[in-house]
């Protein structure tokens, strides 16, 4: 039988997996080259169903499980070395603000404090009389 | 994540969850694509031994690279992928080269069935056509098994990294060429 345009579409559509219109249905039944094309197709492709095996399946599985086990132990570790880094950052802070007062010139007793109300006084007298200066030689320029 | 049970999750979801260490994620994504490319490397070595060790290395090579993958949404063209230059490499080095379609067979478990000459004259039909499309051209030839695997065209073109159309004329091409070798036997 002559192969005709609607051949080439058949095959085209059997080869594709595309469903067969009617018009394509009934053109096979009639058609001597489209029906033993299709039944060579189905012929070649049809294919035994395989198993894979057991031992191949565990070996891949279990390679994808420890992969996520040794992930979640560097994650583990990661996050146990940040916290324990964050643990010291806030000790150190916690020893500096601590100690590092000693190396200043705090206040501590009464007589500290006495001595400092003095330095104070005297600052405030030597103020005035520099003030009463100014005011004085103001004056003068005035005139 | 969702209600609905990993089997019913897409391969970048799967893919996702496993990287965030769920390792039954995988499970589902193993389950999910194992018999295709079984399938698909099976035929295309030709010999159940070397076509295992593919099998393997193709998933210990995708578990590698997982983290690495963006285009998730294709995995099964990316395990072809992987599958076929493995499976090219094995070739060049243990020269393991399309064998006696009967040789396979001496190794595979004959079903038992309540008609067994008529089971083992489709299997030696079936090791003919095999045999017959290993000496196709490389292209054509992936194409044929990738597509006698059950993967659909779209998955092939990926895999392929070319489009749809060519994808089809490949196996145009290879059906073609298979109508002609096994004339005689079909």
């Amino acid at each position: 039988m002559k192969k005709t345009n609607l051949c080439e579409v058949v095959e085209n559509a059997v080869i594709s997996g595309t469903p067969l219109t009617r018009e394509m249905e009934a053109h096979v039944e009639q058609c001597g080259t489209c029906s033993a094309f299709r039944s060579f197709y189905a012929k070649i492709m049809t294919a035994a169903p395989l198993e894979v095996p057991g031992s191949l399946s565990e070996n891949i599985l279990s390679e994808a499980r420890a992969r996520t086990d040794s992930k979640r132990r560097f994650r583990l570790i990661v996050k146990f070395a940040l916290s324990a880094a964050a643990s010291v950052i806030v000790c150190a802070g916690i020893l500096v603000m601590t100690f590092g007062e000693s190396s200043g010139h705090p206040v501590k007793t009464k007589k500290d404090l006495s001595a400092w109300n003095q330095d104070y006084d005297e600052s405030l007298l030597n103020l005035s009389c520099e003030v009463g200066y100014v005011n004085t030689v103001s004056q003068s320029i005035d005139i | 994540m969702k209600n609905e049970t990993p089997e019913n999750w897409t391969d970048r979801e799967l893919i996702a969850e496993y990287l965030s260490g769920n390792a039954s994620a995988f499970d589902a994504l193993y389950a999910r694509y194992k018999l295709p490319l079984y399938s698909f490397l099976n035929r295309y070595v030709g010999n159940q031994a070397a076509a295992d060790d593919v099998f393997q290395q193709t998933w210990m090579r995708a578990l590698k690279n997982l983290g690495k993958y963006e285009n998730q949404d294709k995995f099964l063209s990316w395990l072809c992928r992987i599958g076929r230059n493995l499976a090219l490499d094995s070739f060049r080095k243990a020269k393991v080269k399309a064998e006696s379609p009967f040789e396979d067979g001496a190794e595979n478990e004959i079903p038992v069935s309540a008609e067994p000459w008529r089971e083992i004259a489709d299997r030696e039909l079936e090791q003919a056509v095999d045999q017959a499309a290993r000496a196709l051209p490389e292209e054509q030839k992936q194409v044929f098994f990738m597509r006698k695997a059950g993967i659909a065209f779209k998955e092939i073109a990926a895999a392929q990294n070319c489009s749809l159309n060519t994808a089809l004329g490949r196996m145009n091409y290879a059906v073609k060429t298979l109508r002609n070798k096994l004339r005689a036997v079909l």
